[in-house]
């Protein structure tokens, strides 16, 4: 796993965190949450290999097939 | 090159939010400008009795702005054009895109007052005076946008520009 990503991964947290804060700040509670959700999606997509990887190496480890 | 075209990313979406931010801005100025504006119309029109097209022809003159372009547009349409009433003039200076940054409402309080123009001394002044007070209530509503919206939007172009690099970097 490159130390990239981890970095990666906290500047989008940073960001969509600030965007929350300015959304929910200027009354707008709606786009707030749509932000986040879509901040937790990109997250997901780009830690979607090493979630697999882990997957395939717990079955590997404790035989499960 | 790469980091090139990272920073014109950036650069397109700071600009897109300042665009975006740009109307919130400028809608309470305008607003603030047509208000005196309006005034102004007023002291010439009631107290030195001008006519309207001639009233409105001196006070675009005297003004350096966006109220001057449509002051100034309107009374020359009317010199131009006799028959033409002082809404039907406004209505085509109001497409201007100087004035895009007005609601529909506003140019509908606008419009108002110009129809306004037609009657008689008294028709008018209660016009202008009402269309005043209602565009100082919409110059109010629009300073309270502005400060809502304007900052809003150019910190998103700002925070959006800073994703997309840190999602193509």
């Amino acid at each position: 796993m490159s130390i990239d990503l981890v970095f990666r991964l906290a500047a989008i947290g940073i960001i969509v965190a600030i965007l929350n804060q300015l959304l929910t700040r200027a009354g707008r509670d709606d786009m707030a949450t749509m932000v986040t959700i879509a901040g937790l999606i990109l997250a997901l997509f780009m830690v979607m290999d090493l979630i697999s990887d882990l997957f395939e190496s717990v079955k590997r480890i404790f035989d499960i097939y | 090159m790469k980091l090139l075209a990272l920073i014109l990313i950036f650069a397109a979406c700071c600009l897109g939010g300042y665009c975006l931010a740009a109307p919130y801005k400028r809608r309470p100025l305008l607003l603030n400008q047509l208000h005196s504006g309006i005034l102004g119309l007023e002291n010439r029109l009631i107290y030195y009795g001008e006519p309207l097209h001639l009233a409105l022809v001196h006070l675009g003159a005297g003004y350096d702005d966006a109220v001057s372009c449509l002051f100034y547009g309107m009374g020359k349409s009317m010199e131009k054009d006799p028959r033409l009433s002082p809404r039907q003039a406004a209505e085509q200076e109001l497409n201007a895109p100087n004035y895009a940054s007005l609601t529909a409402m506003d140019r509908e309080i606008l419009l108002e007052i110009f129809e306004g123009m037609g009657r008689d001394q008294q028709g008018q002044k209660s016009a202008l005076s009402h269309g005043r007070d209602q565009l100082r209530d919409a110059a109010a509503s629009a300073q309270e946008q502005k400060e809502k919206n304007a900052k809003l939007y150019q910190s998103m172009g700002l925070l959006l520009g800073a994703a997309a690099v840190v999602l193509l970097v």
